[in-house]
Parts: structure tokens; sequence; C-alpha cells
């Protein structure tokens, strides 16, 4: 049997070509930040020329990528960044491919992007759409613990982290991913309802800090909303499988997500929000819309290289939570 | 004992101790005949020196850095513990809070008595207590005698403290007075914490921390934001006055231990 080809992703995209092609997904940021020594691809990086004060996770990807046969690159909706690492692998010799989220967030343009998709790993729209719906079957799982966490407490913030970030990639694993599920429900199977404590959502981009969520449970505060994370599951049950990538908020305007955490804040009883910026990262400007549209009390944290908690983050982390505790 | 925790033989086993374990110092607030008292000593000594062992037995409150390694100590936020402090030492109710410590500085918005927000530095410590030891040393001045002065204009351009030292010798060698100097890293300083202080207007800045016995630093803020810079009698030691005037304080959770 011929070996499947492993496609890099910079972020989420739309899965349903690379199933229907029979093409292993590779998310390069869990990749990067599941190495065993993520730091040393920094390195390797910056080695190559790639500057220091610039995004860690582009570095990470630069060098995760090694042993892909092709990157499929976000270039409008999630980094600029991204544009230039395509380039320079596009100039090292390596396959790449750009994919954009249509700014003006149209049907038309979000098809086209996908029928370049398939053209690009040789199925047709026919064949991915056959594929959309085992693929939201199995995101679905994962937005089903994704409800045991926030009504129930009943999968640990870690676990349900991992499970809805995995959704990117289904862990390059399709097949087995159900597999990786069940065994998060099963390990979590005994867990009792803990503690209510201080809920929080955590919005913005995945964390490079390692340990966050555990170090949020150990300051006592519960969190029962991961915004981004849970967006690579496509929560919206609208429309079809392509209008999914129309109603996924994060590669969109700020004012779509603005309108999800709000919701979700109300849903989710939410006493207060941590919005993670990465270093150097255009989205630490959305701060200021978020703090303008939210009312709800945010505490920005910030991460550059990965690797567990630092003690300055954990002080303000647990002063934010005892600030909420006190009731402000 | 050692001279810095001699204190601790007047006090009762038992007996309420607030410790603010710092990046640099370690101070301590106790009631001592009905009035507060104080203590400070290096951090460094402290906690290597293994004397956060003779604290065991007394009702330690702790907060900063060092919050977690004092036993039987129950660590409170650090935000909570100089608000208290200040809440405790001023009287006042409304203020904005600036603490600048060895190597970070706060920012607390209190209104009624009450945390409304606050900001804390994050990835540099530019500005704050550690920056000053190292210009002063490079001036060849003392903390007390650098922190007298008062900058009114921007001549230093960094905003880094490594670049800060290099520049500081690029201007030495230009012919630049000491004193020109001095208040050029003072107002280094007051540029660096001006934007949080304006996140919070209000007409009252209470400034404490360290960093606070720079009457000339205050006195720029002041100035320059045309507020008033109050400065409590023993403001190093807010953390520690707070912690000891705590209340409802819970044990160290097991995952925090």
């Amino acid at each position: 049997m011929a070996r499947k080809r492993r496609i890099g992703i910079s972020t989420t995209i739309p899965l349903e070509p690379l199933l229907a092609a029979s093409a292993v997904p590779v998310d390069l940021n869990n990749r990067f930040i599941g190495s065993e020594n993520p730091i040393q691809l920094i390195e390797e990086a910056q080695v190559r020329g790639f500057p220091r004060n610039i995004c860690t996770w582009i570095k990470g990807l630069y060098s995760a990528s090694a042993d892909v046969d092709l990157v499929i690159g976000v270039v409008r909706g999630d980094c600029s960044n991204t544009q230039s690492l395509l380039e320079t692998l596009e100039s090292e010799g390596r396959p790449v491919h750009p994919f954009s989220y249509p700014y003006d967030r149209s049907r038309e343009a979000i098809v086209d992007e996908i029928e370049g998709l398939c053209g690009l790993l040789g199925c047709t729209m026919d064949e991915a759409e056959q594929a959309s719906g085992r693929l939201q079957e199995l995101r679905n799982i994962a937005l089903s613990i994704d409800e045991r966490r926030w009504r129930e407490l009943s999968v640990s913030a870690e676990d349900c982290h991992l499970a809805l970030v995995s959704t990117s990639d289904l862990c390059s694993d399709a097949e087995g991913w159900e597999g990786r599920m069940s065994s998060i429900l099963e390990k979590n199977k005994d867990t009792s309802s803990q503690d209510e404590g201080v809920r929080l959502g955590y919005i913005g981009v995945p964390p490079i800090i390692t340990d966050i969520f555990p170090r949020i449970e150990g300051s006592g505060a519960r969190t029962v909303l991961f915004e981004v994370q849970r967006q690579f599951a496509m929560p919206s049950k609208r429309g079809d499988w392509i209008g999914r990538y129309l109603d996924y908020t994060y590669p969109y305007d700020i004012s779509g997500r603005v309108e999800d955490i709000r919701t979700e804040v109300k849903r989710r009883r939410i006493d207060g929000l941590l919005h993670y910026v990465q270093s150097f990262c255009h989205r630490q400007i959305d701060d200021i819309i978020f703090r303008r549209e939210l009312d709800v009390p945010i505490l920005t944290l910030e991460g550059n290289l990965p690797g567990p908690m630092d003690e300055r983050t954990l002080i303000r982390l647990e002063s934010f939570i005892d600030v909420l505790e006190e009731g402000g | 004992m050692i001279p810095e925790l001699s204190f601790l033989e007047e006090m009762e086993m038992g007996q309420k101790l607030g410790v603010d374990a710092g990046s640099t110092s370690t101070k301590f607030a106790f009631l001592k005949d009905g009035r507060i008292s104080t203590s400070i000593m290096d951090t460094s000594r402290f906690l290597y020196g293994k004397m956060a062992e003779c604290l065991v037995g007394f009702d330690v409150v702790s907060t900063g850095y060092g919050r977690k390694r004092i036993p039987s100590a129950r660590p409170i936020p650090e935000i909570r513990a100089h608000t208290l402090g200040v809440l405790k030492s001023t009287g006042l109710e409304d203020f904005t809070l600036l603490d600048i410590g060895g190597q970070d500085f706060k920012v607390v918005r209190v209104e009624k008595k009450g945390i409304r927000d606050f900001h804390m530095n994050d990835k540099c410590a530019a500005g704050t207590g550690r920056f000053l030891e190292k210009m002063s040393a490079m001036l060849g001045m003392s903390m007390a005698e650098l922190g007298s002065f008062r900058g009114n204009e921007k001549i230093l351009e960094s905003v880094c403290s490594v670049f800060t030292e290099t520049e500081l010798i690029s201007l030495m060698v230009e012919g630049a007075t000491r004193e020109r100097l001095a208040e050029g890293v003072i107002f280094s300083v007051y540029e660096r914490v001006r934007p949080l202080l304006r996140m919070f207007p209000c007409d009252t800045i209470v400034f404490t921390g360290g960093v606070s016995r720079c009457s000339g630093l205050a006195m720029t803020i002041s100035v320059g934001l045309s507020v008033d810079v109050m400065v409590p009698e023993r403001s190093q030691f807010m953390g520690a006055i707070g912690a000891l005037s705590a209340r409802n304080v819970k044990n160290p959770s097991k995952a925090l231990s």
C-alpha cells in the first residue's frame, strides 16, 4: 500500500479534502509544542535566520515541517507571518500551498479556496462533501466533551482543551482519534463534580504555556470556555459543511468572535476571562476591543517560549482570581 | 538569633505575622503593644539561609515571590496584600496604587475600598528597583542620591535596562554631567509607569514599594500627571502590613503546595 501523504497545516483548515484524498493532516503547531524539545526547534529556525523577536509559533512551525510532504499555510485569517513562512519554505524547494479564509466571508470565495485544496490533493468536491459527515461526527465528540466540561465539570480542563485543539488534525490519525476521545472519557469517568470556584473563560489562540490549565485549576478556578479551541471543532449547527467554514469565527473579523464569546460567557456563567496572547502577535491588539466590548473582567496573559508558567504570570493569575473571588 | 528576626523572640507562638517575601528583600509586619511593627532582610538570606523555618509556630500570612516557600504560611496574592496594606495605613478609600519593587511594578485602581482593576509589568523589569540599582552603580551614586533627582525631560531613549547602560556610557563619553544623567534615569522610570497610571486616572496616587523612597520620582510623577502623590509611612512594608491585616485567608490547596 502506498504511503499516505503527510500534509502539514499551519492552523485549522477544511479537512474534508485531505480525508477524501486519503492524506494525513499534520497540525504543525501540535507537532511543535508536542515535540520532545520544542526549544531546540525554535533554535533551529533562528539558526536559519528567523528573527529572535518574532512569534515563536512560526519558528516552531518551520522546524516541525521538516518531514511533511507539503505545507498548507493559512495566509489570511490567521497570521500574516505564515506568508513569509511559506515563501521561505518554497525558496528551499519545499512544496507549499497558501489557503485564505476570505476577507469578505463570502461563500463563493471559500468554495474557491476549498476547490483549490481538492485540486491540489486530487479529489472532487463531492468526495470532500462525503467525508464531511464523518468529520463532523468526530468533531461533535470533542464538542460533547466540552459540554461535559462546562455543564458538569466532569472532564478536566486540560483534557477538554486537548480534545478540542486536536480536532484541527485529529492527531494525524483520523481512524484512531475516536478511540483517543473514548480514552479521555474513560479516564474522567470517575471525576466527580469539582467545587465550583470562580468560572473562567479562556479566549485567544491556544497557549504556549504548557501547564496553564492545571495551574488555573490549582489556583482554585475552573476553565469552562476554550474559545478558539472550540471553534476548531466547528460548533455552528447552521448550514452545510461549507457554511461551517463561514460560521467559524476565528479567521474573520473580531465582531464575530466578540459575539460568540458574549453568548458563551452568559450561557456558561463565566465570572472572568483570560485573554491569552502570544508575544509579537498582532492579535495582542484585539485586547483593546475585547475589553471595550465584553462586560466581564479580563486578564491578559502573554506567552513567548514553550514551557511551564513562570512565577510572574502565576502571581498575576492568582491576583485576578482573588479579585474575582472577592467580587471585585 | 539573626538580628532581623530578633523580633520573633518577643512574639507569642501562634501570633499573627505578615511576610512579604519580595524579589530583593523580605519584609515582616507584626503587632507589638497594639501597634504595627516591621522588620526587613535580604530575600536571598531569608530563603537560602533556611530562616523561613524560624517562622514555624506563628500564624504566618505570606505574599510576594517567596510566599509559597515559607512552611505553614497561608499565601495571599500580592495585589490583595498591597491594597490592604494601603487601606490599613492611609485610611483612603479611592486611589490608584503604584507599587514599584525590586523587579516589578503594579498599578491598582481602588474604588470604595475595593479593587476595580490592576496591571502588572510583564516580561520586562525596566523601570524597577533593579534598574535603578544598576543605574546608580553606573553613575557612582547611592540609591538615595539618585532617587533625589527629579526628571523633567527625556534624555535616555532606550526602553531596555541593558541598552540603557550602553546609552549611559555613550552620554558620559560625550560629556553629559552625572546630574543630568540621573535626571534622565528618573524620567525614564516615570515614562515606563506613566501609560499604566494614565489607564486609571485618579486625583490621588499612593506610591509604595522600595522605589517609592525616591522622592524625586514621586515629584516627577506628581508634576507630570498633575496629581497628588502620597507616599505613606513605611511605604516599603505595604505587602507585609496587608498580609498581617488580611482576613478570611484560606489554607494553601494541595495543588499549590
